[in-house]
């Protein structure tokens, strides 16, 4: 008897130390792995009025159990949860057209749509609840229910939860890894990334963030006290950077992906910034970036994230920033002499993203730190070094999560809080439509941003 | 004395005559072999005397205007080409390409005023005159005796002065700066130089000759000089030429890909440049995938119409080489240039029999139903293609007016749909190719049947 029990202790120890390990160190698993065998039994399997299918949020409960109200808008029509109409936009208008012009019969039948915009697992691993039709439902994110969903129930606590198999999508890593695998796609898989093929026919464009897409999905959490002693604190700021490490090793890993290589004189044109090319001719846009020391009329791989990050491990990790600064310039280089030598140096600023995504995911941000991070942020608008629309796009959302942390962290007073937002609803509006955008004008809502960051 | 001026005359006849034909290149190519400008060129003030090309109004007596200086002084974008290098756009451009100065960079100077070397500069020279008279019509030095002493067209030409009323010389001409020379770097806009802020180069030639606006009225005076001008003519030829020129820019070793990217000036700008929220029609006509950059093919597709009535079978393979230079970009740079050889050689072959051919009114009906049937595939017209296809109909609408075949309440309703066509894709950033085929199906239902 003692025998088993100190074999299920070492267990418990060995799962934990592996969970720990593949979150912390590797990162790099494939998020779908801890899921590739349970079922998923669907969203009506979690949305039972007793668990999250709450009208109102409950009082007494760890949870505020009316997530399944959140995700599906009925609680508030205003805040759409994308997630929900995923699968329904395929046979909307614009999805249609998609389709037609891909050559598909319809989007709704189709491996390359359904697998971001459903929880499209495998016919045998869905339940007889499950509908393909409930979109991008609970548990494409939170892992499929099958092995957990009796441990959940019966009130065991989160930790068993994600022992079972619950993904943990409270941590930074793990949540960043979730969303990405979506929202910017899994470069190796052809039905899972978004090309410019796709985007030529119609796809959006997809603008990335994870604290501050967390925050405007919306969140069907609240950080309180009963959240953090189950979960651990929560630090927007880390969230954000832990987001712009782990989407700058993702892209690099689209470059390093064999089927976007150049075909002819295509080159895969999703890895580059959109508005490098997108933009009205009569605009007369250009202007030197030191961060990319490009010459007029080139394409510009998109590198928002990296400039991003860069201001981060300047705060975090001072030699990092400059490596990442020095690849970043030998990546852009790199475009104007072959693609080998692109592959080469994206293998480069792969290497530096994933160090600091580790220094990132220990560092414990503090308030000296947040105001660092938000002049540095400033800085780059402030001193030409990134005012392209995808910078500034970056920008505004990582002020946006800077402002998060100071005002989570009890840092800003109400009267501050509401300058701070007031300055952010002019960054937003500077960026608001990338067809008119003018870097002069995002410049200026930056230094009235400034002026806002309490001293 | 007379007699051996008079040969020497003939000689020299048969001289330009020679120069300036279609010679057989040696790849076997048809090329167009303008006259070379050897003469000194002795600035626009030796033009512009009042008694010469700078008098204040048309004169009537006289076999020309006479008020050409004026014209270009007053209303020609040639007259301000130098001048924009130093304004706030020039010297953006230049600094942007790291320049110190536009107006003294030969990459500017070479198409922004007449870039002869200081050696071939008269006494009056100025290069702040921009392209003046000099730079389209030759060095006046070996002509402008004969000129001013009242020879007759031929002989001038024979003394050197360009023939720039033949529309093939005239299409080189205006091509060697409206799209360069692209083995010359002094004399091509790059798609660096956009990027630093040089306007985009939309450019027909009968159009252009018409908005320059032309110093010339083709009135029984000029016929008589200088022969007959058919627009439709002017249109078709300065199409095969400007086609035959781009295709030599893909097969120049200096615009080939450096780095991941080719020359990208040589793509359709729409292609990339247009705001992504807004979905639009692919086209058939490329046979591209979605997101796929194109190469800018407008040119092609207007001699693909022209072919299809006078040279049928040319047609067809100029539309399957296109086909096949758009699908080669998704494979190799070898590939397009490959393609490239064989849509110049296409366009090199049709050049010499639109000079020769007698456009009749069948062959502008079939022009007309031929464009608008661009508009009708179902699957939208690109940027390029509409801006080309109203210039082509524009320069019909000439052809036509000129044939005094029509009624005035003909021409009015022509001239109003014309104005519908234009408005239609006035902006390339909020073209939509609705409104562009909507116009197209009402100017053909103005067009004579």
């Amino acid at each position: 008897m003692k025998g088993e029990g100190s074999v299920v202790k070492l267990h418990e120890i060995a799962i934990a130390t592996f969970v720990t390990l593949m979150l912390a160190i590797a990162a790099r698993a494939d998020p779908q792995t801890q899921d590739s065998e349970s079922k998923h039994l669907g969203v009506k399997s979690c949305s039972g009025d007793n668990c999250h299918g709450a009208v109102k949020p409950a009082d007494h409960s760890a949870v505020m159990q009316n997530e399944y109200l959140i995700w599906s808008q009925e609680a508030d029509k205003d805040r759409v949860d994308k997630h929900h109409r995923a699968y329904a936009v395929l046979s909307d208008e614009r999805g249609t057209r998609i389709a037609h012009n891909l050559g598909l019969p319809d989007a709704v039948t189709a491996e390359i749509c359904l697998n971001c915009h459903a929880d499209n697992v495998p016919e045998a691993r869905r339940g007889p609840r499950f509908e393909i039709s409930d979109g991008v439902g609970c548990e494409a994110c939170h892992g499929g229910a099958e092995k957990w969903l009796g441990v959940h129930l019966s009130g065991a606590g989160h930790k068993a939860n994600l022992h079972a198999g619950l993904y943990p999508t409270e941590k930074p890593i793990a949540r960043a890894e979730k969303c990405l695998s979506c929202h910017f796609g899994d470069p190796s898989d052809k039905n899972r990334f978004v090309t410019h093929l796709i985007m030529g026919a119609g796809h959006p464009r997809m603008g990335f963030e994870l604290d501050t897409y967390t925050a405007v999905e919306p969140a069907h959490f609240k950080v309180s006290p009963k959240y953090i002693e189950r979960k651990g604190p929560v630090n927007d700021v880390q969230v954000w950077a832990v987001g712009q490490a782990i989407s700058l090793v993702r892209r690099m890993d689209a470059i390093l992906e064999p089927k976007n290589a150049p075909k002819g004189i295509q080159p895969e044109l999703v890895l580059f910034d959109c508005q490098s090319c997108h933009h009205a001719v009569s605009q007369i846009r250009w202007q030197p970036r030191k961060s990319t020391g490009l010459g007029p009329g080139s394409l510009q791989l998109y590198d928002a994230n990296a400039v991003m990050l860069r201001v981060i491990a300047a705060c975090v990790a001072p030699t990092a920033a400059k490596a990442l600064h020095e690849h970043m310039l030998a990546l852009h280089h790199a475009t104007t002499i072959n693609w080998d030598t692109v592959v080469r140096e994206a293998k480069e600023v792969r290497r530096a993203a994933i160090e600091l995504e580790n220094s990132v995911s220990g560092h414990d941000f503090t308030r000296d730190d947040m105001k660092a991070l938000a002049e540095g942020v400033i800085a780059i608008g402030l001193t030409d070094d990134d005012t392209d629309g995808s910078g500034a796009e970056q920008a505004t959302m990582a002020l946006g999560s800077i402002v998060s942390a100071m005002r989570m962290s009890g840092y800003l007073s109400p009267e501050q809080t509401k300058v701070m937002n007031d300055a952010l609803i002019g960054l937003n509006k500077s960026i608001a439509d990338d067809a008119t955008y003018q870097p002069a004008t995002f410049v200026m809502a930056l230094k009235d941003f400034q002026e806002a960051i309490p001293q | 004395m007379l007699g051996g001026v008079t040969k020497r005359g003939a000689l020299h006849r048969l001289g330009a005559a020679a120069a300036f034909t279609f010679m057989l290149a040696t790849d076997g190519q048809a090329e167009v072999q303008p006259p070379g400008d050897n003469g000194i060129h002795l600035g626009v003030a030796s033009c512009a005397g009042n008694n010469c090309h700078g008098a204040t109004e048309r004169s009537e007596g006289s076999s020309v205007a006479q008020n050409e200086y004026l014209i270009w002084a007053k209303s020609d974008k040639h007259h301000r080409a130098y001048t924009v290098l130093l304004e706030e756009r020039g010297t953006r451009i230049a600094r942007n390409l790291g320049l110190a100065n536009a107006a003294a960079a030969d990459m500017c100077l070479g198409c922004h005023t007449d870039p002869v070397p200081p050696a071939k500069r008269g006494p009056r020279f100025q290069l702040s005159d921009g392209v003046g008279c000099e730079a389209c019509h030759g060095g006046a030095s070996s002509w402008l005796g004969i000129h001013i002493s009242g020879a007759r067209h031929s002989e001038n030409l024979a003394a050197g002065l360009y023939p720039t009323e033949q529309p093939a010389a005239r299409a080189e001409k205006c091509l060697s700066c409206h799209i360069g020379d692209p083995a010359d770097d002094n004399r091509f806009v790059t798609h660096r130089m956009m990027g630093a802020g040089h306007p985009r180069m939309p450019f027909e030639l009968d159009t252009y000759t018409a908005v320059e606006p032309a110093h010339f009225v083709v009135d029984q005076r000029y016929t008589d000089r200088k022969g007959a001008v058919n627009d439709v003519q002017v249109w078709a030829i300065g199409q095969a030429i400007d086609l035959y020129r781009r295709m030599g820019a893909l097969i120049e070793p200096k615009r080939a890909p450096k780095g991941v990217f080719p020359e990208i000036v040589l793509f359709d700008c729409q292609s990339c440049h247009h705001p992504y929220n807004s979905l639009r029609g692919e086209g058939v006509t490329t046979g591209l995938a979605p997101g796929s950059v194109k190469l800018y093919d407008a040119n092609a597709i207007m001699l693909h119409v022209i072919a299809a009535r006078l040279a049928p079978a040319s047609a067809k393979a100029l539309s399957s080489h296109i086909l096949a230079l758009q699908r080669a970009s998704g494979e190799s740079w070898a590939t397009v240039q490959v393609e490239a050889h064989e849509v110049r050689r296409l366009a090199s072959a049709l050049s010499p029999m639109l000079s020769s051919h007698d456009f009749t009114r069948d062959d502008i009906k079939a022009f007309v139903d031929g464009i608008v049937a661009l508009g009708l595939t179902g699957e939208g017209v690109r940027y390029s293609e509409a801006e080309q296809a109203a210039m082509g109909l524009a320069s019909i609408v000439s052809a036509v007016k000129s044939s005094g075949n029509l009624s005035a309440d003909q021409i009015t309703a022509m001239t109003k749909a014309m104005n519908g066509l234009y408005g239609s894709f006035a902006s390339d950033e909020t073209y939509r190719h609705d409104p562009f085929v909507k116009a197209l199906k009402e100017f053909r239902r103005t067009a004579p049947r």
